[in-house]
């Protein structure tokens, strides 16, 4: 099903025009991430205290599933690998161990960072 | 003639993105539909070209409302192309199972969705 041919580039004109309204729109977008970004750090606080809750750990799959498939489409594929990481680690049926826990705050301060850089490439974009 | 999708997607920024994209690089008309019954309302009053799909959706997911657009006469000779954050290939076999005319991955480019959507299609000319 699947089409081998590269998908062609859009011209110059339309790929700026296309830039300036995604900045518009990430400025939007960003509070909807942001909420995202809290319910993994949520989700981090209440397995750490409870390895066992698998309501956290659904919640926070599923913010992690819609980061994933957001980050990328706004320019930031590391921050979809990352936050598909940390889909796959909470979905699975492994318990959450100390290593887990290390490697999700990891993930949630990296994401920060990069949705924090975004925010100032789309606000001088914008300006 | 100017081609009209409709995109069904419960996420606003997905459909946000989107919509803009195929606007803006590829000049269709965009309907959007933020959840499957919406969609399938959407699909009999507008008779869109194709359908973007989004698979994971609360109360009604992509999978269902395909299959409820396939017994609606109005509805069933539209293609639809499924959306999806999954990357799993055990998914992917499902998703096509069931008869769409593609899948198309989240996190997409903006830039080239409305030539990944032409080619899926078997569509020659974008505009």
């Amino acid at each position: 099903m699947a089409d081998p041919r590269p998908p062609q580039a859009a011209p110059e004109e339309i790929t700026g025009k296309l830039h300036d309204l995604l900045a518009t729109l990430w400025s939007r977008s960003r509070v909807t991430i942001g909420e995202r970004l809290d319910i993994l750090r949520t989700t981090h606080r209440v397995l750490r205290a409870n390895p066992g809750d698998k309501n956290a750990r659904r919640a926070g799959a599923d913010a992690a599933h819609k980061l994933a498939g957001i980050l990328g489409t706004f320019g930031l594929p590391d921050g979809t690998n990352l936050a598909r990481q940390v889909e796959v680690m909470l979905e699975s049926a492994a318990p959450i161990s100390p290593f887990d826990l290390e490697a999700l705050q990891r993930a949630i301060d990296q994401l920060h960072l990069m949705i924090e850089a975004k925010s100032k490439d789309a606000g001088k974009r914008r300006a | 003639m100017t081609r009209r999708i409709l995109i069904i997607d419960d996420e606003e920024d997905i459909r946000q993105v989107a919509g803009l994209s195929l606007e803006t690089v590829a000049g269709w008309e965009v309907v959007l539909a933020n959840s499957g019954k919406q969609g399938m309302e959407r699909a009999e009053q507008e008779h869109p070209d194709a359908i973007l799909l989004d698979v994971m959706m609360p109360a009604m997911d992509g999978p269902t409302t395909f299959l409820q657009l396939q017994k609606n006469p109005k509805t069933a000779k539209i293609p639809v192309i499924l959306l999806t954050a999954k990357v799993q290939g055990s998914d992917q076999r499902r998703f096509a199972e069931l008869g769409v005319a593609g899948i198309l991955f989240k996190p997409f480019d903006p830039l080239t969705l409305s030539t990944q959507v032409s080619q899926t299609l078997g569509w020659t000319q974008i505009h």
